[in-house]
């Protein structure tokens, strides 16, 4: 049994779906948002790693990044490092440049990379059915944290038709603009 | 005109072309907030982000000039974190709802033109990271609809006035 760390790289801290994947594979959680040194003790005591972020603009959000560096200057090294990476678009594969990101940082940093799980269509966290898919593949990444073993990457696309989540998509942005939006003069 | 946002030393910035180009604005990103993912600028108040600090009009700005040029540190194969800021806070550049453009998922264009994208990179980069840069400058000009340049400084004097 590993001593297992979680870390969440979401500006939302406990609110959103890189929380909540993350709750869902260990229950130490940290806040690369909100953290002090205590925190940096504990990540230093631990034997594994999982981030668990969301993608902005292609890559990691930018206070992730800080905190990243702030572990290379803190000399965290020889943990193992398993990546769970959501999107907001539905196919899981543009997140592989955030997990090169990734495998980057492990290797200057000597950590190990042991696999990594990107979740496409990462707002629906919650729904019935659909969370299936997530929860069966970070199930498979928790047993693989707990016993130290390798992590196939695993890019995934929501159990829902591509059409369908692109079109609830607009129509949800276009209830909640006119729902809370100003005139369209208004509109830069 | 050509926006050039950096994350230099004022002196050294001063030392290479880049300073002496005609019709620009400079930018050093410095004390800008990280993005909060709150979704204002797109569902809100469109356009204008939540956060008040200097980098509120970020899409806009992007939206106004015909030319950005961005230099940055290499952290990872990757901006720096100011740099990546940047970005982060002006995606009201373009609009929320989806597209599907070559077989993935992207956002509709908001402005008309075409905006023509110039990356520089410099500090310590290995090979690795240099394939993930053009992976990721690739990526950046399929989502902000842009044409890209990307350039590695190895040796600053070519640069330099």
């Amino acid at each position: 049994m590993s001593n297992i760390i979680g870390i969440s790289g979401s500006p939302r801290i406990n609110k959103g779906s890189s929380y909540n994947y993350l709750k869902r594979v260990t229950n130490k959680i940290i806040s690369s948002y909100i953290y002090n040194s205590k925190d940096l003790k504990l990540i230093k005591k631990s034997d594994t790693i999982i981030f668990s972020f969301p993608l902005f603009v292609d890559c990691l959000p930018s206070h992730f990044l800080k905190f990243l560096i702030e572990l290379d200057n803190n000399k965290i090294t020889n943990k193992n490092i398993y990546v769970i990476c959501n999107l907001g678009f539905y196919e899981g594969k543009q997140g592989n440049i955030a997990i090169e990101i990734m495998k980057n940082w492990c290797h200057r940093t000597n950590n190990n990379y042991m696999g990594a799980l990107v979740i496409g269509g990462g707002p629906l966290f919650n729904y019935p059915v659909i969370k299936l898919k997530p929860n069966h593949y970070l199930k498979k990444l928790s047993d693989c944290a707990i016993n130290s073993k390798l992590f196939n990457d695993k890019y995934i696309a929501p159990l829902l038709p591509r059409c369908i989540y692109y079109r609830c998509g607009n129509m949800s942005f276009k209830n909640d603009i006119k729902k809370n939006v100003v005139k369209k003069k208004t509109i830069i | 005109m050509t926006l050039i946002i950096h994350d230099m030393n004022d002196e050294d910035f001063k030392k290479t072309t880049f300073s002496q180009m005609e019709n620009s604005k400079v930018i050093k990103i410095d004390n800008i907030k990280p993005c909060v993912g709150c979704f204002n600028c797109w569902l809100k108040t469109p356009g204008i982000c939540s956060l008040d600090d200097d980098y509120k009009l970020n899409g806009y700005l992007l939206g106004k000039c015909d030319r950005l040029i961005v230099i940055s540190k290499n952290y990872y194969g990757m901006f720096s974190p100011n740099i990546k800021n940047f970005f982060d806070r002006s995606i009201s550049y373009v609009k929320p709802y989806f597209k599907i453009i070559y077989g993935e998922m992207h956002h509709y264009k908001k402005y008309k033109k075409t905006l023509n994208i110039d990356y520089y990179f410099y500090g310590d980069i290995t090979n690795k990271e240099e394939k993930t840069l053009s992976k990721l400058v690739k990526a950046n000009s399929e989502n902000l609809h842009s044409n890209n340049r990307i350039a590695f400084i190895t040796n600053w004097e070519e640069y330099y006035v």
